[in-house]
């Protein structure tokens, strides 16, 4: 049987593939020390649960509204109001099966053969393969270490041409841990009214933000922008509710409008209970999310002292998420632990994990030759132990 | 944000159809409502119970892109008892129709043509267009028979599928074995990918249902928990077929959906073991019920399985009918949602005793005055 040759295109996503790996290895009985996962490893709040089994009680078990019940739509809008002054009205939201669903919408509804997107690199995995999915295809913008991994104005303008349909942004990045400084922000709305460029801003991880980093939603600088801006979100990350599947967009409405006709006919609504649960997260006390930001930043704190201790590591501090990602280059070539030599990110990688037992995305997955990625969404003591052993892995 | 911000497919697909009902019927103060398409039963309660220990558990992370281990092997087990298939494997899908996006990208290029029987499911045409594909529709009227050399005479070099739905979804029509044999054969001789729907399985009234799968090792199969459980808003489906297709249908599900919402996959753990056989009696004698009730009036043809009848207008096209039906309080679903034609209506049986015998009555005043009072 002869496959679509979109599908045959896509690689499998690597950060999957890197767990798949840690997993094999751990079935043959060895212990590893996983640092490659992009989900909290708490579980979600318990009111966010209770609110979910009230609502099977009451049997909500059947279908929705294809974009959302109103509740929930509602609960959106009003957060946004309360944390970013942002006014969005229920007929701007899609409410879909997680934030990549929701990606996979605003591309759907935008792009097609012909069509570039920009993103800027490292990027997450994801992105490129969705776009390529629509026919379009992505113009990669390389952003340095020097700038936090932030997309200048400069860099967006001059990667534009007549076939751009879309800039992507993430904010905070997913896998450098890069939180865009507000001046940069700016510029960069500037650019997408100036140029009349639309902008999907992946805001997934914008609860998770440390000191010395600020957070502000593109939408926020003015109706112009606005009027441009995709915002992509969801609950995933902030309420520890990867499993429920539920994320959504923000965006202008005649959009919102082709994005629900295509959400009706290709998957009708999301999880049910899951809109319910989300309900209950928005609008339910938000002390649950800052005291799992305080942990992360905990663990950011402690990760950041033991690779600035570490043997020829280069790295920008990370503003949110949960990632470091670091440039681990210097050490190709030269005999690592077990005597092994390596030439690239993806063999350190390999290497880390045979030798050491330490599970990390290889920076090759992200655009990010030289760089592998750690999620710090595991506990301390792990992190220490996985600390230990990579930096005897760099000793030889 | 300017109109030509929108790529071109979202112009070619629509959801207007269904919409211009149900914004008509936003107007009714007591409707008789025989449109809907999902059973009218609840979630049966140890399914219920499953979830709600799951989120206890914390079960709220993602899972596998392919589904949870346990039910995935149940499946499995299901699967290779019924078909015994080598090279048949299972995965869990965000849904039926999210199962049904997945395996259309998955087989369909730009060009590609897809055969479909009209009357169908209004999905498959949008999923196709997305795809980048051409919906060939295959006429089933009046009896909806799957009629294999009409679908010979269609295929084209650039025929890449065949989408197929028993019980069918809205005509009710189960195929027969022969039809079914017949049409998976075709499918192989022409190396013919065979899709087949089979959400609707559960409810088969008046023979045994059987899946093309068995008569072509090579057909993908589409289920889900859905309707036999009356679990339409959890979203869990499920795929079987050739290892090499499901592969590329989780990668896709990887970057799009990632996986089915987690606690709602013990949900479906714990509806396999669910027996849900009175359900299906109580539909096929409510079927018995409403098609006696209309028998003197019109002429039900398939309606063997599903809970639906689709139904010739006794007068008008199918859009004047359900206007005039809707008029009179009643909402049903015009044929030409699903059909290239506009000469049927659509009614769902999965409602309460009394709602049938309302319906049943509005219909038979409507049949008799021979046509619009307005």
């Amino acid at each position: 049987m002869q496959l679509s040759e979109t599908v045959q295109k896509l690689k499998p996503s690597a950060t999957i593939a890197a767990a798949a790996k840690a997993r094999e290895l751990k079935n043959t009985g060895v212990h590893v020390y996983e640092f490659t996962l992009g989900e909290p490893d708490f579980v979600t709040p318990e009111h966010i649960c209770e609110a979910a089994r009230e609502a099977i009680a009451a049997g909500h078990t059947h279908y929705t509204a294809a974009t959302g019940i109103a509740e929930l739509k509602q609960a959106i809008c009003s957060r946004y109001l309360q944390d970013h002054g942002l006014e969005y009205s229920p007929s701007q939201v899609v409410v879909s099966n997680g934030a990549k669903h929701s990606i996979h919408n605003v591309l759907t509804a935008l792009c097609g053969p012909g069509d570039e997107v920009i993103i800027p690199t490292p990027y997450w995995v994801s992105y490129s393969a969705l776009v390529e999915l629509t026919g379009a295809t992505p113009v990669e913008v390389e952003t340095t270490q020097d700038s936090g991994f932030c997309l200048s104005a400069e860099q967006f303008s001059a990667a534009i041409t007549p076939r751009t349909r879309l800039l992507m942004l993430n904010n905070p990045c997913n896998p450098t841990g890069g939180a865009y400084p507000v001046e940069t922000l700016e510029a960069l709305a500037k650019v997408a009214v100036e140029r009349d460029i639309p902008v999907l801003s992946d805001e997934i991880y914008e609860k998770l933000i440390y000191e010395g980093s600020t957070f502000r939603s593109f939408a926020t600088f003015g109706e112009e922008v606005a009027k441009r801006t995709i915002i992509v979100s969801g609950v995933s990350k902030a309420y520890a509710m990867t499993g429920w599947r539920i994320g959504w967009t923000l965006a202008p409405a005649d959009l919102t409008a082709a994005m629900s006709k295509l959400q009706s006919q290709e998957t009708s609504n999301p999880c049910s209970i899951s809109q319910y649960a989300a309900v209950a997260a928005l609008e339910g006390s938000q002390d649950c999310v800052e005291t799992m930001r305080q942990e992360f930043a905990r663990r950011r704190e402690y990760v950041l002292g033991r690779l600035r201790s570490l043997p020829d590591i280069s790295f920008a501090e990370p503003g949110g998420a949960f990632y470091a990602f670091f440039d681990v280059s210097r050490h190709f070539g030269r005999k690592l632990g077990g005597g092994v030599q390596v030439n690239d990110a993806s063999e350190f990688c390999t290497a880390l994990l045979e030798q050491a037992h330490v599970a990390l995305v290889t920076g090759d997955a992200f655009g990010a030759p030289g760089y592998v990625r750690l999620s710090f969404a595991t506990n301390l003591s792990v992190l220490e132990a996985g600390f230990d052993r990579l930096e005897a892995f760099l000793k030889g | 944000m300017s109109e030509d911000w929108i790529a071109d497919r979202m112009h070619k697909i629509d959801a207007s159809g269904i919409r211009k009902v149900f914004d008509l019927a936003a107007s009714m103060e007591n409707p008789v409502n025989l449109s809907i398409g999902q059973p009218h039963f609840p979630t049966p309660e140890p399914i219920q119970d499953a979830m709600c220990q799951a989120i206890r558990e914390g079960k709220n992370a993602y899972s596998q892109t392919q589904g949870i281990k346990p039910l995935l092997e149940r499946l499995q087990q299901q699967v290779d008892a019924e078909f015994g298939h080598a090279d048949r494997k299972v995965f869990v899908s965000s849904g039926t129709s999210g199962a049904l996006m997945l395996v259309l990208s998955t087989l369909v290029n730009p060009g590609d043509e897809v055969i479909c029987f009209d009357p169908y499911f209004v999905m498959y045409r949008h999923l196709t267009t997305l795809a980048g594909g051409k919906c060939v529709m295959i006429d089933t009227y009046p009896d909806f028979r799957i009629n294999v050399d009409r679908v010979r005479a269609a295929i084209t070099d650039r025929t890449k599928v065949i989408l197929c739905n028993s019980p069918a979804n809205p005509t009710g029509y189960v195929a027969s074995p022969e039809e079914l044999q017949a049409l998976a054969e075709l499918a192989a001789e022409k190396n013919i990918a065979l899709v087949s729907d089979e959400i609707y399985r559960a409810f088969c009234y008046d023979r045994e249902f059987v899946s093309p799968a068995t008569y072509n090792p090579e057909t993908i199969v589409i289920d889900g928990f859905s309707k036999s459980h009356s679990m339409t808003g959890l979203r869990l489906g499920y795929v079987h077929g050739p290892q090499h297709v499901l592969q590329q249908m989780i990668k896709l599900q990887q970057f799009t959906f990632v996986c089915a919402p987690h606690p709602v996959q013990w949900a479906g753990l714990a509806a396999l073991d669910c027996d849900v056989s009175e359900h299906v009696a109580d539909y096929r004698r409510k079927r018995d019920l409403l098609k006696g009730l209309l028998e003197d009036d019109y002429q039900i043809e398939a309606a063997g399985g599903a809970f639906y009848m689709f139904v010739k207008a006794p007068w008008g096209t199918g859009t004047e009918f359900v206007h005039e039906a809707i008029r009179n309080e009643l909402l049903i679903i015009p044929g030409n949602v699903f059909s290239d034609q506009d000469t049927h209506f659509r009614l769902s049986y999965a409602a309460e005793d009394e709602t049938l015998h309302r319906g049943a009555e509005i219909l038979q005043k409507l049949a008799r005055q021979g046509g619009p009072t307005a």
